[in-house]
């Protein structure tokens, strides 16, 4: 079995992800490393679904093991749309506590 | 019948789009814009409340209500379902949510002006009661996720320095929570190929016996993500930032019921894990216990009141968290007695800080002696006595519960730590209640700002209600009878 494959790969991105908004100080940097974990996820259930030699899921005449199971992709659209709405938010709240603090430094914003 | 659920979710959701109508600029002038929100405002809570009325008779008496989106079959479609433990904490939610809102018809009046407040809070709502209903865990993730862009927001409309802070800290920390619930999520479809939850407890009946480790890993994943939610010990330090900077309403809600819904959430997962192994069980109760000796010994350090409740919202968590660890049905039973007592009470403490610091000023607990009205006073101790645990009121016969469930489970140290708990909380509690009686009656101050009949109600009718379930838990403990034999 090859060990370079989807799944593995969004694990990583995932641990990459973590390792960002655990270290970096910068917010930006923070929801950037955010962006990167669910990059990761949507990677991992795009993997999940993913059959060798596979096909489209669309009628026709195919077998149904021929076929991508279509559900995780209808999933991680959801999560998409999910994750650039709280990017959008999150962007719009830097703008504002930088305004009122004046930095984009974490350990700097003091209540 | 059926169908009355997705108009449990539908309702509010009308409502948030009419409210973000009156939203965009208009030539109507703001009062009238704000009898137009009030309006629309009240009748969502009253379709709400005749929805979960028509619903009542049927969930009481044990039934379930299942309605499947679009007519797909459950094995890949969404399905909603209903039943008793879900219409339970969708009445003590809708009850909370109106409690909030009517307090901040007045309290909030100038961070109402751009609409903003009300479109989010029913918006907030009808993630709750998506949350509530689903029966597909995606699902649940997705409403989940409703919620917590809801009180971003919501945090916001303080519009100060903290808010912001606070909204972005509480922002990143769940969107963690989400990614590992994802991952859990994604592990679940890939092993067992279902969403839905009665699938998902077979097949997890099935890798018990052939994949133990990856159960722990389910597990474990899903702890850890619900419990940034709710705020179990190592995972709580953003809950006593974002309690303190949001406005009081909002940190009612926050307290009384999103930190619950992770709870409810808590609950339908672990019932998906079948019967715990009973050092799962133990270690459960211990990060139970750890969250309350550590919420217990922060809130008697803490000079703020916001920021003292939060620590006792922490403390009360615990105790939740140690009756579903316990995990038989006395423990259980306890669990949900005290969701709902600690929803009832610790809202009714913050809507009464909110006017405490809108009357003195100051969000300082010691310092100067004020006199406020005798009903505030009155309604304050209830509310404190009752989550402090003294004999006439609920909180009391919920920690009883939970403590006759650790000894049935022959987990008797619990009830040591909740004892232990209890007489702690009377210090921090106290502290503020001698506050409410200065010493000399001439030197203290009448605070000057008038609080209107509208504010104070919600707090009445919320301190008289813990009195009632205290004195009367019969009718309540019955329900949650039914509740435990559904879900056990």
């Amino acid at each position: 079995m090859n060990l370079i494959n989807g799944i593995s790969i969004g694990l990583i991105l995932i641990l990459i992800g973590f390792f960002g908004i655990s270290t970096r100080k910068n917010i930006i940097k923070i929801i950037l490393s955010l962006n990167i974990c669910f990059m990761g996820i949507i990677l991992f259930y795009i993997s999940i679904a993913y059959v060798e030699g596979g096909t489209i899921p669309v009628l026709g005449p195919f077998e149904p093991i021929d076929i991508v199971d279509p559900l995780p992709h209808a999933l991680m659209l959801t999560t998409a749309v999910v994750e650039l709405s709280t990017t959008a938010l999150a962007l719009a709240l830097v703008m504002k506590v930088y305004e009122k603090y004046e930095t984009l430094n974490v350990r700097e914003m003091k209540l | 019948m059926s169908k009355l659920i997705i108009l449990l979710v539908l309702t509010p959701m009308i409502t948030t789009f009419l409210l973000s109508i009156t939203a965009i600029p208009h030539k109507v002038e703001q009062k009238e814009l704000m009898i137009i929100r009030t309006i629309l405002s009240l009748s969502g809570f009253s379709v709400l409340f005749i929805l979960l009325f028509l619903c009542a008779s049927d969930m009481l008496s044990g039934e379930v209500y299942r309605y499947s989106l679009g007519g797909w079959d459950a094995l890949s479609g969404i399905v909603l379902q209903l039943d008793i433990l879900s219409f339970c904490i969708a009445v003590l939610s809708v009850v909370v949510c109106f409690f909030a809102l009517v307090y901040s018809f007045t309290f909030m009046e100038h961070m109402r002006g751009l609409g903003k407040f009300d479109a989010f809070f029913f918006l907030m709502i009808t993630g709750i009661m998506g949350v509530l209903v689903s029966r597909d865990i995606f699902n649940m993730y997705v409403f989940f996720e409703i919620v917590n862009i809801s009180v971003y927001v919501l945090i916001t409309t303080g519009r100060k320095k903290e808010n912001y802070k606070a909204s972005l800290k509480y922002l990143i920390l769940e969107s963690i929570s989400s990614i590992l619930f994802l991952l859990a999520v994604g592990i679940i479809y890939s092993t067992i190929g279902s969403l839905n939850m009665d699938y998902i407890a077979e097949g997890i009946s099935l890798l018990r016996i052939e994949q133990p480790s990856l159960i722990i890993l389910l597990f474990s994943l899903f702890f850890v993500s619900l419990g940034l939610k709710f705020g179990v010990v190592p995972l709580h330090f953003w809950l006593p930032d974002s309690y303190f900077a949001a406005p009081s309403p909002v940190s009612t809600v926050q307290s009384g019921i999103v930190s619950k819904i992770g709870i409810y959430a808590m609950i339908r997962i672990l019932s998906l894990f079948g019967t715990l192994p009973s050092d799962m069980n133990y270690f459960i109760a211990v990060m139970g216990a750890m969250t309350i000796i550590t919420g217990t010994l922060c809130a008697l350090v803490q000079t703020d009141i916001k920021r003292m409740l939060a620590y006792s919202s922490i403390n009360q968590i615990g105790v939740i968290i140690i009756g579903l660890g316990i995990g038989n049905p006395i423990a259980m039973k306890g669990a949900l007695f005290h969701i709902m007592n600690h929803a009832l009470a610790k809202a009714g403490l913050f809507l009464c800080a909110g006017i405490l610091i809108h009357t003195r000023g100051t969000r300082k607990i010691s310092g100067m002696k004020f006199k406020d009205s005798p009903g505030l006073t009155l309604s304050f101790i209830l509310l404190s006595l009752s989550i402090i645990g003294i004999p006439p009121l609920n909180g009391f016969v919920s920690k009883l519960i939970i403590c006759y469930g650790a000894i049935g489970a022959h987990f008797s140290e619990f009830t040591f730590i909740i004892f232990f708990s209890s007489i702690l909380s009377s210090v921090y509690y106290f502290r503020v209640i001698q506050t409410f009686f200065p010493k000399h009656e001439k030197k203290a101050l009448t605070p000057d700002v008038h609080v209107s009949t509208s504010t104070l109600l919600p707090i009445y009718i919320l301190a008289i209600m813990c009195l009632l379930l205290g004195l009367f838990p019969d009718t309540a403990l019955r329900i949650i009878d039914i509740i435990v034999e559904v879900i056990l």
